[in-house]
């Protein structure tokens, strides 16, 4: 295969990944407006973001200059996921136990 | 439970070079960056320390003992949060919508210590499930309590207690709590 061909197929890939990707976050938000209560809104941020976030992820490592800037992609993406995680579980522990103000 | 000093800047130590470690990778060794991130380092590695040591059974090692179960678990934790993804995604635009949500005591196995805190992190990423951990107990919300959800996070409690090589036999058995029909 040459190079131009390569390349081509390299941007449809990485294409499609992001529109998947921009795909799940917008699943996010309408979870996140739609869903009735706070637990379920949670569901939808946690779970649709961080593969929305993973898909991205995805399509920007084909076109990643080096091996350094790959690596940082995949470690960003598992920080996120993290700090998501922990956050939607702090969010979570004060709705069961009831004392945050206002919290639907 | 008593802190030996060593353990403490042992711990620390550990830390300190990781979350520097990080802040460089993220900041491609600006020195500009580095200035900014020293306090935010510091201050993560102490208060990560702290928690570390507070009131904590220290049973289980942080530091996973088996490699290959670990790969395990990455692979089936990644698999599932793309099904997690999906699942949520296709109830958010239905009309209406398909929830049966519950709220429910899972009867955890693993000992106290850092496996539980792993298995509500990964569980809130797995289709259906949310986890939080209240007073020592797993309690996890479920969107549809008719779905195979408790299967899924038996299975995952079992590739957690493989990765950090905890026997099967030496779980805990606290069936007292399990109204998870």
């Amino acid at each position: 295969m040459d190079q131009p061909t390569f390349g081509l197929i390299l941007n449809l890939i990485s294409t499609l990944l992001a529109c998947g990707g921009a795909l799940f976050f917008i699943a996010g938000t309408v979870g996140l407006l739609r869903l009735p209560d706070l637990y379920s809104r949670l569901h939808a941020l946690t779970k649709a973001d961080n593969l929305g976030l993973g898909l991205i992820m995805l399509a920007v490592l084909p076109q990643a200059p080096d091996l350094f800037f790959a690596l940082k992609m995949l470690l960003l993406w598992v920080l996120v996921m993290i700090a998501g995680a922990t956050g939607a579980h702090l969010i979570a522990k004060r709705a069961v136990r009831g004392d945050g103000e206002d919290i639907l | 439970m008593t802190v030996t000093l060593p353990a403490f800047v042992t711990a620390l130590t550990q830390r300190l070079l990781l979350f520097a470690l990080l802040w460089w990778l993220l900041t491609d060794g600006q020195h500009e960056a580095a200035l900014f991130g020293a306090p935010f380092v510091l201050s993560a590695a102490v208060l990560s320390t702290v928690t570390r040591f507070r009131g904590q059974v220290l049973s289980a090692s942080l530091w996973p003992a088996r490699p290959l179960a670990l790969m395990r678990l990455i692979g089936f934790f990644l698999w599932h949060s793309l099904r997690g993804g999906l699942d949520v995604t296709l109830r958010a635009f239905r009309r209406p919508l398909p929830l049966k949500p519950d709220l429910i005591d899972y009867p955890l196995r693993l000992p106290p210590g850092p496996t539980p805190i792993l298995m509500a992190s990964l569980v809130s990423l797995m289709p259906g499930t949310l986890a939080v951990i209240c007073e020592g107990r797993l309690r996890v919300h479920v969107l549809d309590r008719h779905s195979d959800w408790y299967r899924d996070l038996e299975r995952l409690e079992q590739r957690i207690g493989d990765v950090y090589h905890i026997d099967r036999a030496q779980w805990n058995d606290v069936p007292n709590h399990s109204d998870h029909n």
